[in-house]
């Protein structure tokens, strides 16, 4: 006998994973810290922005190096994405003093930190645990001052930045935090945009410049800077009209490391080859049909899609909503007029289900169509 | 919000948000970040939760919103670096069943787990939807609220989603029961 599909989701799905009570406790504190920093960030608030690089103090060390505006800390920054451990180090680090306005956004380079298991999340990379990281908290403000969007409204991530370091003598198209095992988690606090970036520790390269460039667009942008292949010198390119921040970073030439940099660099082939490999198992023959359930709503199925006429039924509903329909391997199916369909669409065609194989020519569109009369008109749709 | 309204909020509706975040994320340490934002998003958004008005569609729409945000923001560490996969597992369930023998409570656990993984397997927006459904137990408004999207899309999805099902767990569906 057939077993009821309702009955067993809800007895599989039903809740049972509980917060652990530290998590819970962390929550808590969390809050209570927040509400404390919302007082804070009050009054920051009132301060004009110009009195922004009075209120920087230079400083130079080792380890990690961070900027004392009144924006948020880079260990506050941190710890608003639950990495205490990083927030420690920034905590206990020197200050930084870099501004830099283009584009209409004035970027705040706030603070970097580097070194060896610094962070509570270590990525994996190719199946191996990448613990020498490179991080950098970078605030970014519009000139204007209009207030950046915030991260859960539908405006955000409208205006991308990629956000990397770059090194001397190496192609900043080749070599930078997308293949250096990059990544980046954002907030935005006030109207400020806070970013934690970060990628592979590139203290190795400190024998010659290191930069940190902010630019917009998701991916490296070559057009906004130079590469000089004579000098290896990276500069940004003055005529651009967007945004290219280029900061000098400040790490001390002592922790350069030529072994290290030359397996540093292995391992950057290593995973430019490895994620070619994986964007090559993204493309192939499911683009089409996504590109094709993308595109196909009520309104276009008639263009893109033909029916076919050996499924068109009729069906009626029984007392509880149910219709039947036979398949054309004389299996039948059902499903629930009232739960399925908009009941208020009298004839019009609606989108009942889909399947594929990940092919075009295996992809089937059940449509139906409420007549004023309580039947249900149903037919497969195949793409034209 | 008072952090003892916060504690009574996470009493009443923390273990129906974490789940929902667990399967929703399918990583642990995901899932805890989005279940900590999803409380502090709230208290940002709307000062005071009243539990008496059952603000629990509420948490679940501050998560669906910050997750979709998420993934975005994610989308190219994803692309870079794997992932440390959440092996999804029936927890909590221990045999206290005087009435279940030792060996169906077993076969019920491995039953439940091939449930969650089937729905594990769906596209994003159809598991959504389900979880939304079946594991918060919402009404279709409901879940068409906490979504922002329309309640035929909301109709049409877990029709999908449930004909997947079907398909993926026929095994179950025809196999016979204890008893």
């Amino acid at each position: 006998m057939k077993r009821d599909l309702d009955d067993i989701l809800k007895r599989a799905l039903t809740p049972n994973d509980e917060p652990d009570f530290r998590l819970n406790r962390k929550l808590l504190n969390r809050a209570k810290e927040r509400e404390h920093m919302t007082g804070k960030n009050r009054m920051a608030a009132k301060i004009p922005a110009l009195a922004l690089s009075a209120a920087l103090v230079i400083g130079v060390g080792s380890g990690s190096v961070y900027a004392a505006w009144k924006y948020l800390t880079p260990d506050a920054v941190a710890e608003e994405f639950g990495d205490e451990k990083l927030g420690a180090v920034f905590q206990n680090g020197e200050e930084i003093n870099e501004v830099q306005t283009y584009g209409g956004y004035r970027i705040a380079l706030l603070g970097i930190a580097s070194g060896d298991s610094i962070s509570e999340f270590l990525p994996t990379v190719n199946g191996e645990v990448d613990s020498d990281r490179f991080y950098s908290v970078v605030a970014i403000v519009r000139e204007d001052g209009t207030p950046m969007p915030d991260t859960s409204s539908g405006e955000y991530g409208k205006q991308p930045f990629f956000i990397s370091p770059l090194m001397q003598g190496y192609d900043p198209a080749c070599y930078n935090a997308v293949t250096m095992g990059g990544g980046y988690s954002a907030t935005v606090k006030d109207g400020v945009e806070y970013r934690l970036a970060e990628c592979t520790n590139v203290e190795v390269f400190a024998d010659r410049e290191l930069y940190l460039c902010v630019c917009d667009g998701t991916f490296y942008n070559n057009g906004a800077y130079l590469y000089d292949e004579a000098t290896g010198k990276i500069s940004r390119n003055e005529s651009y009209t967007g945004t290219n921040a280029l900061f000098r970073l400040p790490i001390d030439p002592a922790k350069a490391d030529k072994e290290a940099a030359a397996a540093l660099l292995e391992k950057v082939d290593a995973w430019m080859n490895g994620e070619e490999e994986t964007a090559d198992t993204e493309t192939g023959e499911t683009g089409e049909t996504e590109q094709f359930w993308r595109q196909l709503t009520p309104e276009t199925i008639d263009t893109c899609a033909k029916p076919v006429e050996s499924t068109r039924q009729t069906l009626t509903p029984d007392a509880d909503g149910w219709v039947t329909v036979r398949g054309d391997d004389g299996n039948e199916s059902g499903f629930n007029v009232d739960l399925v369909l908009d009941t208020s669409q009298i004839g019009k065609i609606q989108i009942v289900g889909g399947s594929d194989a990940g092919t075009l020519d295996s992809v089937e569109i059940q449509t139906a169509v409420i007549r004023a009369d309580g039947t249900v008109e149903y037919v497969v749709y195949v793409p034209r | 919000m008072t952090n003892t309204e916060l504690e009574r909020c996470i009493r009443t509706y923390g273990k129906e948000l974490y789940s929902f975040c667990r399967s929703l994320t399918h990583s642990v340490q995901e899932a805890d970040d989005l279940y900590q934002d999803t409380f502090l998003k709230a208290m940002e958004l709307e000062q005071k939760i009243d539990c008496g008005q059952n603000p629990k569609s509420y948490l679940l729409s501050v998560a669906v919103r910050l997750w979709k945000n998420r993934r975005r923001k994610y989308a190219w560490r994803r692309r870079i670096c794997e992932e440390r996969v959440y092996a999804q597992e029936v927890s909590g369930q221990e045999w206290a069943d005087e009435e279940q023998s030792p060996e169906e409570w077993l076969l019920a656990r491995e039953e439940a787990a091939a449930v969650r993984q089937a729905v594990e397997r769906l596209p994003e927006r159809q598991r959504v939807i389900v979880l939304l459904y079946y594991m918060e137990e919402l009404s279709v408004a409901q879940i068409a609220g906490v979504v922002k999207i329309p309640e035929g899309t909301v109709k049409s999805r877990l029709y999908q989603a449930r004909k997947s099902l079907q398909r993926e767990l026929e095994d179950i569906l025809y196999e016979e029961r204890f008893g």
